[in-house]
């Protein structure tokens, strides 16, 4: 009799024991350790000096076994074994598992009519429900998984009474001959908990003997015990572990890595039908079966040492793999029945079951009320017209670009090579990886059927309902009420953020808006803490009657879920890769909820991965600038942050308090800092009026008392409350370090995607709170009339109050972007955002032509010439900027927050830009050298940084001067003009050998003096071409900085990587070749593995399937469909 | 947190249903509610102020576009070739009569300015394609041994400097200069061309120019007599299309033919003015060049019937602005000139200001005249409406002889070239010069002076008190003793050119002007001949240039 905290069953298991037909001879109590009152039953029961204590929990029942009888009747040495076999026969007993009275009358009746029967069992019935069956005999499959081969709720109608001989026996009540246990040395110790009886009863039969089960011995055994160590995770240990233990020798290996093969495929499987706790665990389980190969050794030896017959009679005995699939669908089914079932009691008006974000729409869908998506099909209309009207000239534009924006690639390929690239294709380029936003912009242009552009554009212009389309559909997990999902709709779409983002053309920020709320609900229904509509009926365990209870279905109610927690990281991969600023808070906020709601948490954590996923690599590269891992994407766009008050109100963009509406001259709005009419604060009024209705109301949350709120919601209103608080300072912390530089500007991160995220957060909290007020008014009935007016007044109030701040907000947004011309050049905005002060900014996106570059450079820049174009603009204070531009043009998608990072050094607060480097240095003296015309010839640099063009942009009359005297600069031929400017071709320095190119190559072959002598093809990064015997000492040379990643093979060979000037070159042999150039990252193939799988999986799970339990099913092995049926 | 008491009383509810909850609230999770609820509220609150109270430094901050500096290219002076006359003019056989001259000469003299360390920049005399005619000095090698040679002179710096005597040219040649650490070599060239008898007898001199992309001429005549031709040059390595804007006396000439008128890189074209708006008194020229910048010079003669009324070169002006200066005004006696000027044909024999004006408006110009002594009034008070669009003539003459520096101001731009003559007797071969507006004296200018005649240097200083310092420099290439001229404001002072300074013969000046602008031209004349010719100052090496240039993405 082993023991283990079993104080709860013991009583009636040595009862039953007691009461045993043909008493036991001797009975032996062992406790392993129990923290409760077990070793004392047993020692009152047994007696003090039968009962002893081994104190080794984790060894399970067969160390148990052999130290009780070590310690209380020891088998006589080998030897001396004078004592006749099979006299002596050992009854294990759980402690757990009550035998019927005539349970080994029964079992010595079996052995004493067979001879070489060594090992009897019972049949195996439930501990509550005496009929329901659990096992008769065991058999294993041929992958060694333990198998009962019994179905659900199967029940004992005698029909397995003609069993005998099967392949194992459970190990409660299981009848060995002593002189066996002996020879077998009992159970396995690598076997703790699952499995150790099948493994025994092999080796038994291996022995030679035979294995029996006596069904009229019965045997009543607790199913469900908690803190089991037969739990699913030793199972799948334990079927491993046999697999290894007796399969042939020579099949070891290939059945560790058929076992290893088989979890990951269960992984994957388990994750497609939402249930990967179960495939990790799994994975996990046989990971750690894997990991002892000593236990392995030692088992195997322990077997073969009694084995007496082949291995390959064993198979006969197993059962066949159709059969245990038979079996498992059946298991399946049964489960789906289940299912079924609890839906079918539950029907009616109460079964109306809110779920899915679609489901919501049936949910409250009563015949009196109208449709429940009314409300967001109203927000969705008025903000599009609102949109449209605003950013008309935005309809069908080609491109857009402007304040942060710049058109995209015009093919995907291109935007997905600019993301996953470990070059950063910018300028001369510098090591470093993508981007994550540039993955974003590859979806965008997916959307936008291959036109990313044109997704660019659309996105712009859907914004805003798709804001008030999110935001309504989360404050539909906080709130039941249509009018207050409208304002939240409203309020979300008409958020100053997504003005100011939208105006300054900051993509990130927009996408950011867009996607917090799609973040928070899946936040929300991961944790379970949306709000479940309904009430279900489900049977509780152990009790035939059906009792309401909510919804629990996953997502709500306290019911974790994985899919949402899959799509939360999805949503929030989105908006950090969006706003990189929000990496870490984020990260705190998901890791806190994980770690605060304990179980409920336990999904959230997969929410991590995607976001990790995809920084991965850009964090692995950006290790020595980590300030790039704060940097928004898209052009650095000067700006002038709000202080924390107002971003609390939701302004990222600081107002003087007395000045106007920017662009409105009713409102004070043209004298910036002045007052408007009658003296009124109007950028105040406004942003009060946007503001503070929403932070009273959440507030209100917070102090809400509990009766007047639905269950955990003023704690969900301190948790939104304690993620705005966190949010602000993530923000605001993110605002002391300059993250990006841009030809004249040197920024930090934008605060409007952590002013978005808190906004957000005090706007659930805010509907909390009115949640709470409206009901408080609807119960007024009784109170008196002072209190009614009151708690009426202000609920009416602030109703009014959140429905007036959107509406006001449109209005304001689009009478300045239709009253206020869009400004020209998208240069001057920093100037323009640092002057004024008053609230709202001027629109700066416009639309353009996708390619920024004449056709005859892009020709060039993409064909194998891969020359590259020196873009120049005169400014009027006698300044110029000037670009180096690949292929097409800069493109948003292959500008790099690395790069933009790179040059900035110093202290938070105090930052410098550093000095020229030999590139950029090289850059400027070639763009002084031109503009100046002074007769020196650029084009030993030009030809070193690969330029083959050279545009001067038409800004103003100075620049026709400038285009004249760049005429006289040698090596320059005047092309003519072109849409983007004066376009010149560089003329290549005669040099014999270059006959058939009239323009620069990215990837030349110098001689020893550095004068070119040969070109070669290349594409964006690599390069591959022939290269012709020549004469010893040359280089091949590429326009593109020095770096050890670079490498080049000329004919399978390796070259030695040297450096010419600031860029990377390779020493050519005398012999020419197959050359082939490319840039290597290590780890990059791994990462990019990982990468892939992580997202992939994510996506796997995140993707919606009908919640059908019998689903999840698929995954699971027998044991486990048996014993754990609720689960997420 | 909150949350996790969430998830306790959710269970709780589970179990129990939502019935008995109200009356077995815990007392104490009320008040740690309310307590965490106060510390989430008091924590925003801390923040905002927290963060209102520490100064957070602007999210933005402007960055000085760092400034690159322009390499320095070589200083190329174009200088043009000999007057040559127009091809077709018929030569008879007699020699008293004949056009050709046969005593014409064409020299060139050039200095080249050493650093500060005693090396001479690279340089050299070179024709438009081929060998160089003469090397003044070789190419800096990069040197080891430099700064071993320099330490003594570091201490007291002698300067020393390339020089080329009067080097006799027969073609357009073109003085070019190494820049030295970055900085363009101070080089000055001059061509001088004397003849004596033909056509084209008298003197012409100008200074070798720097080419550019928009040139104005302006004094040109091509009136019957006179004849005219431009001469476009493209020293450069890059093709150059030059097109011409022409003003006319009436206003802007639209000739086809004046625009895109190609010159191959290291050659010349010569464009006989007449062709394309003949018949015009006065002619100004804008020279406008894509592509490489050329060199223009107007070969301007006159020939009244048969006897030469002299040649010069016009040389580009300063660019149209408010106020244009020109130096060298050397006047005859205004009673010989008023009798000259009233004879037939020789209206154009005396000094005059020529005022280009472009654009649509009319130009009020005021002239001043600045002689030896101060502002001499002109006759009619000096003020003129010059036509937009075309080209006005204001005489000079009536002031007292002498020479003078002549400032116009005005309201609207304008481009302006004085004419000089010499030569009183009808009958007697005269000549003339043009001494272009020029910019007002720097630094460093080297000036270059032909060998032979009588030169001076003459220098004005229309607004304030002026110093400058004109140092020569000798054929030995030795930099001598510096003279001073303090110029009162408003007036101009001739200075004399010695033959000799120290026992070497003279080729040029380094002229540096202090204090208020200044005004220089070499005027040319000689002994016993009615010869004149007015060299402009060049001017000064381009010093160190920076451009501020930012780089975008």
């Amino acid at each position: 009799m082993v023991s283990h905290d079993g104080g709860d069953f013991l009583p009636r298991t040595l009862a039953a024991l007691a009461a045993q037909t043909r008493p036991a001879d001797a009975v032996i109590g062992v406790d392993t350790g129990s923290r409760d009152h077990s070793a004392a039953l047993l020692e009152q029961e047994l007696g003090k000096a039968n009962v002893t204590v081994f104190d080794q929990p984790r060894s399970g029942m067969g160390g148990a076994v052999m130290a009780g009888l070590k310690a209380l009747a020891p088998w006589p040495a080998e030897g001396s074994a004078a004592t006749a076999p099979g006299t002596d026969w050992i009854w294990l007993l759980h402690d757990d598992a009550a035998p019927a009275p005539e349970a080994l009358a029964e079992l010595l009746r079996a052995v004493e009519r067979a001879p070489s029967v060594t090992v009897a069992g019972c049949k195996q019935l439930d501990w509550h429900a005496e009929r329901r069956l659990i096992d008769v005999g065991l058999s294993t499959s041929r992958w060694a998984e333990r198998l009962t081969l019994i179905d659900a709720d199967e029940l004992d109608q005698g029909q397995y009474d003609g069993r005998s001989d099967t392949f194992a026996v459970n190990s409660a009540g299981m009848l060995v001959r002593r002189d066996i246990w002996e020879e077998l040395r009992g159970f396995d110790p690598a076997l703790p908990g699952s499995g150790d009886d099948v493994d025994f009863c092999w080796r038994n039969r291996l022995a030679g003997h035979r294995v029996v089960v006596v069904p009229s011995a019965r045997m009543f055994h607790v199913s469900h015990r908690p803190h089991a160590l037969g739990n699913a995770t030793a199972a799948r240990k334990a079927q491993v572990h046999l697999r290894l233990k007796h399969a042939a020798g020579w099949k070891v290996p290939l059945h560790a890595a058929g076992a290893l093969l088989g979890s990951l495929f269960k992984l994957v499987l388990s994750i497609a039908v939402k249930d990967p706790g179960h495939g990790f665990s799994q994975l996990l389980a046989t990971f750690a079966a894997l990991g002892r190969p000593a236990a392995v050794v030692r088992g195997r030896r322990n077997a073969a040492r009694t084995r007496r017959i082949r291995r390959s009679v064993m198979k006969g005995l197993q059962t066949p793999r159709r059969e245990v699939w038979a079996h498992r669908r059946s298991l399946i089914e049964a489960l789906g029945a289940d299912d079924f079932g609890s839906e079918l009691t539950g029907a009616g008006p109460l079964a109306e079951q809110p779920t899915g974000n679609t489901d919501d729409f049936a949910a409250i869908a009563t015949p009196d009320r109208g449709w429940v998506g009314s409300g967001a099909v109203l927000a969705i209309l008025l903000t599009l017209a609102v949109s449209l009207t605003g950013l008309l000239s935005l309809f069908r534009a080609p491109a857009v670009s402007g304040g942060a924006l710049i058109p995209v690639s015009l093919r995907l390929a291109e935007i997905w090579n600019h993301a996953s690239t470990w070059w950063i294709s910018l300028g001369a380029g510098l090591p470093g990886h993508g981007d994550p936003f540039g993955y974003l912009l590859w979806v965008l242009g997916v959307l936008g059927a291959g036109d990313a552009n044109g997704g660019v554009g659309w996105l712009l212009i859907l914004a805003m309902p798709l804001s008030a389309l999110g935001a309504w559909f989360a404050a539909g997990a906080l709130t039941a009420r249509r009018r207050l999902r409208l304002a939240a709709a409203l309020l979300w779409a008409a958020a100053p953020a997504l003005q100011v983002s939208l105006n300054q053309g900051r993509l990130g920020a927009l996408v950011a808006h867009v996607m917090i709320p799609v973040v928070v609900l899946a936040l929300l229904r991961a944790t379970g803490t949306a709000a479940g509509r309904g009430i279900h009926a489900v049977p509780a365990p152990g009790q035939g009657r059906l009792i309401p209870r909510p919804a629990a279905r996953p997502g709500v109610n306290g019911t974790p879920s994985w899919t949402a927690a899959a799509a939360a990281g999805l949503a929030l991969a989105v908006v950090t890769a969006a706003a990189p600023s929000l990496l870490l808070p984020s990260m705190a906020v998901v890791a806190l909820c994980g770690v605060l709601l304990g179980r409920r948490g336990r999904t959230v954590w997969w929410a991590l991965l995607p976001s990790l996923a995809l920084f991965l690599p850009f964090a692995f590269s950006v290790l020595d600038r980590p300030r790039a891992l704060l940097a928004d994407p898209g052009l650095p766009l000067g700006f002038d942050a709000a202080p924390l008050w107002q971003q609390a109100l939701g302004q990222p963009l600081n107002f003087d308090a007395g000045a106007g509406l920017t662009g409105l001259t009713a409102f004070g709005g043209s004298a910036a800092g002045s007052a408007g009419p009658a003296g009124l604060p109007w950028a105040l009024l406004l942003a009060l009026l946007f503001g503070l209705p929403v932070l009273l109301l959440a507030l209100a949350a917070l102090f809400m008392p509990r009766r007047l709120v639905l269950a955990g919601r003023t704690r969900t209103a301190r948790g939104l409350w304690a993620v705005a608080v966190l949010m602000l300072a993530g923000g605001w912390l993110a605002g002391h370090v300059a993250s990006g530089a841009s030809a004249e500007v040197l920024v930090t991160p934008f605060p409007g995607p952590a002013v978005s995220a808190a906004a957000f957060a005090f706007l659930g909290a805010a509907l909390i709170g009115a949640e709470g007020l409206l009901d408080a008014a609807d119960r007024t009935a009784g109170t008196g009339l002072a209190r009614k007016v009151l708690i009426r007044g202000t609920a009416a109030a602030s109703m009014v109050l959140l429905l007036a701040a959107p509406l006001a907000g449109f209005t304001v947004w689009t009478a300045q972007n239709l009253l206020q011309p869009t400004s020209q050049t998208p240069t001057q905005a920093p100037a323009a955002t640092a002057g004024h002060s008053g609230l709202g900014t001027p629109r700066l996106v416009q639309p353009a032509q996708a390619r920024t570059l004449p056709a005859t450079a892009v020709d060039r820049g993409e064909g194998p010439e891969q020359s590259r174009t020196l873009l120049i603009a005169s400014n009027e204070d006698g300044s110029f900027d000037a670009t180096l531009m690949r292929g097409a043009g800069t493109t948003l998608d292959a500008l790099s927050t690395i790069a933009a990072a790179r040059g900035i050094l110093g202290a938070p607060g105090q930052e410098t830009v550093r000095d020229d480097d030999a590139v950029a240095g090289s850059l400027r003296n070639v763009v002084a050298t031109i503009v100046a015309g002074e007769g020196v010839d650029p084009r030993e640099d030009l030809e070193r940084l690969g330029v083959g063009f050279v545009v001067l942009r038409v800004a103003d009359s100075a620049s026709e001067l400038t285009a004249s005297r760049m005429d006289a600069v040698p090596g320059l031929a005047a092309v003519g003009q072109t849409g983007t400017g004066w376009l010149w071709r560089v003329s290549p320095l005669d040099r014999p050998g270059i006959t058939d190119s009239d323009v620069a190559h990215r990837v030349r072959v110098v001689d020893g003096s550095g004068a070119a002598i040969g070109l070669l093809p290349s594409e964006e990064v690599s390069a591959a071409g022939t290269v012709p015997a020549g004469p010893e000492g040359r280089l091949v040379v590429l326009a593109e900085r020095a770096d050890p990643g670079w490498s080049a093979w000329l004919d399978g060979r390796r070259l030695t990587s040297t450096t010419s000037g600031w860029s990377q070159a390779f020493t050519l042999p005398a012999q020419g070749g197959q050359l082939s150039i490319r840039y290597e990252a290590p780890w990059a193939v791994l990462i990019g593995i990982a990468q892939a799988v992580m997202i992939g999986l994510t996506v796997l799970l995140a993707v919606p399937m009908p919640a059908r339990r019998s689903n999840t099913g698929l995954s699971r092995d027998e044991a486990s469909l048996r014993k754990e049926p609720q689960h997420v | 947190m909150s949350k996790g008491d969430n998830e306790k009383e959710t269970q709780t509810e589970a179990a129990t249903g939502p019935s008995p909850r109200k009356g077995r609230l815990p007392r104490a999770g009320v008040i740690g509610g309310i307590l965490s609820a106060v510390a989430l509220v008091a924590a925003g609150g801390g923040l905002v102020s927290a963060a209102s109270l520490t100064p957070q430094n602007p999210a933005s901050r402007q960055l000085e576009a760092p400034v690159a500096a322009v390499p320095a290219g070589s200083s190329v002076g174009v200088c043009p070739g000999p007057a040559r006359l127009l091809e077709g003019t018929p030569v008879g056989t007699d020699p008293q009569f004949s056009p050709e001259s046969a005593t014409a000469k064409t020299a060139v003299s050039a200095a080249v300015l050493g650093s500060s360390a005693g090396i001479i920049p690279g340089s050299r005399l070179a024709p438009l394609k081929g060998a160089p005619l003469a090397e003044i000095a070789p190419g800096a090698a990069p040197t080891a041994s430099a700064p071993a040679a320099s330490a003594p002179p570091a201490r007291t710096p002698v300067l020393v400097a390339g020089v080329l005597p009067q080097r006799e040219v027969d073609n357009i040649s073109v003085l070019s200069a190494d820049a030295q650490n970055n900085h363009q070599a101070a080089a000055g060239a001059v061509l001088s061309y004397t003849a004596e008898d033909g056509d084209l007898q008298g003197s012409a001199a100008a200074a070798c120019q720097q080419p550019g992309n928009d040139l104005w001429l302006v004094g040109a005549n091509t009136a019957l007599g006179r004849s005219a031709v431009l001469n476009l040059t493209n020293a450069s390595s890059t093709p150059a299309t030059v097109s011409l804007d022409l003003f006319g006396s009436e206003g802007p000439i639209q000739a086809p033919g004046s625009r895109g008128l190609l010159v191959a890189p290291g050659s010349s074209r010569s464009i006989i003015l007449a062709g394309l708006a003949p018949g015009q008194e006065r002619l100004g020229v804008r020279v406008r060049s894509t592509g490489g910048p050329v060199a223009a010079v107007i070969q301007q003669s006159v020939l009244r019937g048969l006897t030469p009324g002299g040649v010069d070169f016009i040389t580009p002006g300063t660019a149209p602005s408010v106020s244009q200066v020109a130096a060298g005004l050397d006047i005859q006696d205004p009673a010989a000139l008023a009798a000259l000027k009233a004879k037939p044909g020789f209206a154009d024999a005396g000094p005059a200001l020529e005022v280009a004006v472009p654009g649509a408006t009319d130009a009020v110009v005021e002239i001043k005249l600045y002689g030896p002594d101060g502002q001499k009034a002109l006759p009619g008070g000096g003020v003129v409406t010059a036509k937009a669009g075309a080209v006005t003539e204001v005489s000079l003459a009536g002031v007292p002889a002498g020479t003078y520096t002549v400032a116009a101001s005005s309201d609207v731009s304008f481009a302006a070239t004085a004419r000089l003559t010499r030569g009183l007797q009808a009958g007697d071969a005269a000549d003339i010069a043009f001494s272009a507006a020029s910019a007002r004296l720097g630094s460093q200018h080297i000036v270059a002076v032909p060998r032979a005649g009588d030169r001076q240097l003459v220098l004005g200083a229309p607004a304030g008190r002026a110093t400058v310092t004109y140092t020569p420099i000798t054929a030995d290439g030795k930099i001598r003793t510096a003279g001073t001229a303090d110029i009162a404001g408003g007036t101009t002072v001739s200075i004399k050119i010695p033959a000799d300074v120290g026992g070497s013969p003279l080729v040029g000046y380094v002229v540096s002007a202090a204090g208020d602008p200044a005004y220089g031209a070499l005027v040319l004349a000689r002994d016993g001949r009615q010869d004149i010719s007015a060299v402009a100052l060049a001017p000064e090496a381009a010093g160190q240039r920076q451009v501020p240039v930012t780089l975008g993405y």
